[in-house]
């Protein structure tokens, strides 16, 4: 009731403050525009509400008429971008350079693709000037096009940068080789140095996904550079996202940041691997830009990782070439991680009270992977929030998790978060599951101090590690019929949050929503977190109460959501 | 409406006369900046009279129009993010709160600051839902996004507005905010 309270406020706040006298002279400065501006064409105004990446296009033949353009560009952008024919001749500028900020110290990276024309990555990990003073994670990025010619690199980077809030433009610049040194010298007179090689082999991936009209997009994928060349990576397989992107997606004309999780699967059943792409995409102008990240991998590929950046042509249409650069090596051929289980000494217990095998899956993904709905809840009716009693599923990529609600209880339809008598959030009792790619380091001032977690043991040590008030655990536990590690903490009496990043202690990011909006402790002051590793993912299981406001009642039903989950890989 | 599609300013003018003041409304809560607002009706005006020729239901123009102004306003909000020139204003211009009792002022004191915290695109799904009553498939309509999408926007906007509350009651001298 609390919320409906609350909402009640809102809305007589609104209605009391709303100002709908127009301003003096607004009305005829209107009209006096709309005196001087001659309509369109009835088609070029029907056009003109191209709806984008989101919603429906207009008709039949014009979608047909822009993916038939959409393969064509895509097939340019391939043979542009080398994918799967690794055709880009490689030059002296091609990989990662390094170089400090003389003003701060900060390190900067400039990563070149191959040939003539390469693509150009720039990367500030601790911007401190006025591009990046609201930011709050300070990294800017910008991402550009080069001219090789001869021992000169000219770049320009026509988006611009930025850190997130604010894009800024870029000036072009130049690089020259210097070949006694093997460095670069650069227009604004710094010195660039090959970064360390730490065994990261290139990769290239090229993949073309298919805009699925409801769920998840799939589609398949090639590799190339060493990695492919030398086997650390298979040629090709399929990929699918681990979430709907329009879920995330806030529409035609607007700059949005968005996560999407995506599971590659190999064709020759080696294994599977997934990423995180954090997209920044800006729908007016059509055009998208991501950084990626490995986040696990099963199989040949349990050991993987690496990091890139990357570029999509053709967002506006059905089908999307996206194009990864980047590095990956194999951590377990380098003894930097041991993601498969550690052989088990002898043991007089029986079998099946062994630790669970399920830590580092040995089952390979199947190589075709069905489109998923992310979380797909099976409601019953046409709903604001409450929800009749039932069972509710979600689908996390393969892994359908299910809970059964008493009536009364909210819940979202496109994240898996269930609670109590609470339509606009906030309720005493919560659940909330999400897939696990970082933990924060620190739990209160969370923001940029996600710790990417690709392994069990990571999660848990960082976990461990987190700043999070006296973290109790972890203790091996059975959930939903799966093996899970269970930690337990609660804040402070009167701990103020005021300080925190948004306002709000965060636990772990959510991949697959913008980092603020990860599971937050809004009124909640005691949680209990299950990680449930399971079909090839971290699962992150939240359930949390508020001391003051959770009754008895209400704890019991908790209790009993929590009891009825489900996890079937 | 018909004759303002087939290009009669006239008509178009009475369309304006009769709409602007609520929109001009809604631009305000939106921007929270008086000439950001004016110029987001502007332009979400000169859109609709450049496009009126392409709407195929005209009994659709309401919603429409709201459209076309909750795109405006989201585009003038990335240019004041550019530019730094869109400033916080924490009361509406002229029209004073209703009651004088202590306790309802700080509820709306509370308010005004809270929505100045959250940003123009989880404004604009409040100002849908709570000040239009729109039902919420209207809402996402009007803001372009998918349904489910609303629902999650409704729900972080108001869990950020309780945050930015919970927060204020802490540090009450917390002032100056700037728009988000």
């Amino acid at each position: 009731m609390m919320n409906d309270r609350f909402a009640a406020q809102v809305r007589q706040h609104l209605l009391e403050t709303a100002n709908e006298r127009p301003a003096y002279g607004q009305l005829a400065a209107v009209l006096d525009r709309v005196a001087d501006t001659p309509q369109r064409h009835p088609l070029a105004a029907r056009l003109a509400w191209f709806p984008g990446r989101i919603g429906p296009f207009p008709s039949t033949a014009l979608r047909w008429a822009l993916i038939a353009a959409a393969l064509l560009a895509a097939t340019m952008a391939v043979a542009i971008f080398g994918g799967g024919g690794g055709t880009s001749p490689s030059t002296v500028f091609e990989g990662t350079w390094t170089s400090t900020d003389l003003g701060d110290g900060s390190r900067m990276t400039l990563v070149v693709a191959a040939g003539m024309t390469p693509a150009v990555h720039f990367e500030d990990d601790l911007a401190t000037g006025a591009a990046c003073v609201a930011d709050p994670v300070k990294v800017f990025t910008a991402n550009g096009t080069g001219q090789v010619s001869g021992s000169l690199l000219a770049v320009s980077f026509p988006d611009g940068g930025g850190c997130g809030l604010l894009v800024v433009e870029i000036g072009p610049g130049f690089y020259v080789y210097d070949e006694a040194t093997g460095t670069l010298n650069d227009s604004g007179g710094l010195t660039w140095s090959r970064a360390p090689d730490l065994g990261f082999q290139p990769m290239i991936i090229s993949s073309l996904m298919i805009g699925a009209a409801s769920g998840a997009n799939t589609g398949t994928f090639e590799t190339s550079g060493a990695a492919s060349e030398g086997g650390l990576v298979c040629p090709s397989g399929v990929v699918m996202d681990l979430v709907d992107i329009d879920s995330e997606a806030t529409g035609r004309g607007e700059s949005v940041v968005f996560m999407v999780p995506k599971q590659f699967a190999c064709d020759d059943g080696s294994g599977t691997f997934a990423a995180t792409l954090e997209i920044h995409a800006d729908l007016e102008r059509g055009t998208e830009s991501f950084s990626w990240v490995i986040t696990g991998g099963t199989g040949a590929y349990a050991g993987l990782r690496g990091e890139g950046y990357g570029g999509t042509q053709s967002p506006a249409t059905g089908r999307f070439l996206n194009t990864y650069w980047g590095s990956v090596r194999d951590d377990r051929g380098l003894g930097l991680a041991t993601e498969a289980p550690a052989p088990q000494p002898p043991t007089s217990q029986p079998p099946e009270s062994q630790p669970p095998a399920t830590l580092a899956p040995a089952t390979l993904a199947p190589a075709t992977l069905a489109p998923a709905t992310f979380p797909a809840f099976a409601v019953t009716q046409p709903y604001f929030c409450t929800l009749e009693t039932g069972t509710y599923g979600g689908s996390f990529g393969t892994v359908l998790v299910t809970a059964t609600t008493p009536s009364t209880w909210h819940g979202l339809d496109d994240v898996f978060h269930l609670e109590d008598e609470a339509c606009l959030g906030g309720g005493a009792v919560q659940l909330e599951i999400t897939v696990v790619s970082q933990v924060y380091a620190d739990a209160c001032h969370w923001a940029g101090t996600g710790v990417n977690v690709g392994t069990p043991d990571a999660l848990t040590a960082a976990f461990s590690d987190q700043a999070a008030f006296g973290t109790v655990g972890p203790t091996d536990v059975t959930l939903g019929g799966h093996a899970a590690r269970r930690y337990d903490f609660s804040l402070p009496a009167g701990f103020d949050a005021s300080t925190c990043s948004n306002f709000v202690v965060q636990l772990w990011r959510d991949p697959a929503r913008a980092e603020r909006f990860g599971p937050s402790m809004i009124l909640i002051d005691s949680v209990t977190i299950y990680f449930v590793e399971v079909g090839g993912l971290t699962l992150g299981v939240y359930v949390g109460h508020s001391r003051e406001l959770a009754t008895p009642a209400m704890l019991a039903e908790l209790d009993a959501v929590v009891a009825s989950l489900r996890f079937e890989p | 409406m018909i004759r303002a599609r087939d290009g009669d300013r006239d008509a178009f003018s009475a369309l304006v006369t009769v709409s602007i003041g609520r929109l001009t409304a809604m631009a305000r809560m939106i921007l929270r900046d008086e000439y950001a607002a004016q110029d987001a009706v502007q332009d979400a005006f000169i859109e609709a009279w450049r496009s009126l020729p392409g709407l195929r239901e005209p009994d659709r123009f309401e919603a429409w129009m709201r459209r076309l102004l909750v795109r405006a306003c989201f585009k003038t909000a990335r240019r004041g993010k550019r530019t730094g020139a869109i400033e916080v204003r924490l009361t509406p211009g002229d029209e004073p709160a209703v009651g004088g009792a202590e306790g309802h002022l700080a509820v709306h004191d509370q308010l005004e600051r809270a929505l100045a915290r959250i940003s123009a695109e989880q404004r604009a799904v409040v100002v849908l839902v709570h000040y239009l009553d729109l039902p919420l498939a209207d809402a996402a309509q009007a803001m372009g996004i998918p349904l489910g999408t609303t629902k999650s926007r409704l729900n972080r906007a108001t869990q950020a507005l309780r945050a930015a509350i919970d927060a204020d009651d802490r540090e009450p001298s917390r002032i100056g905010e700037r728009f988000a």
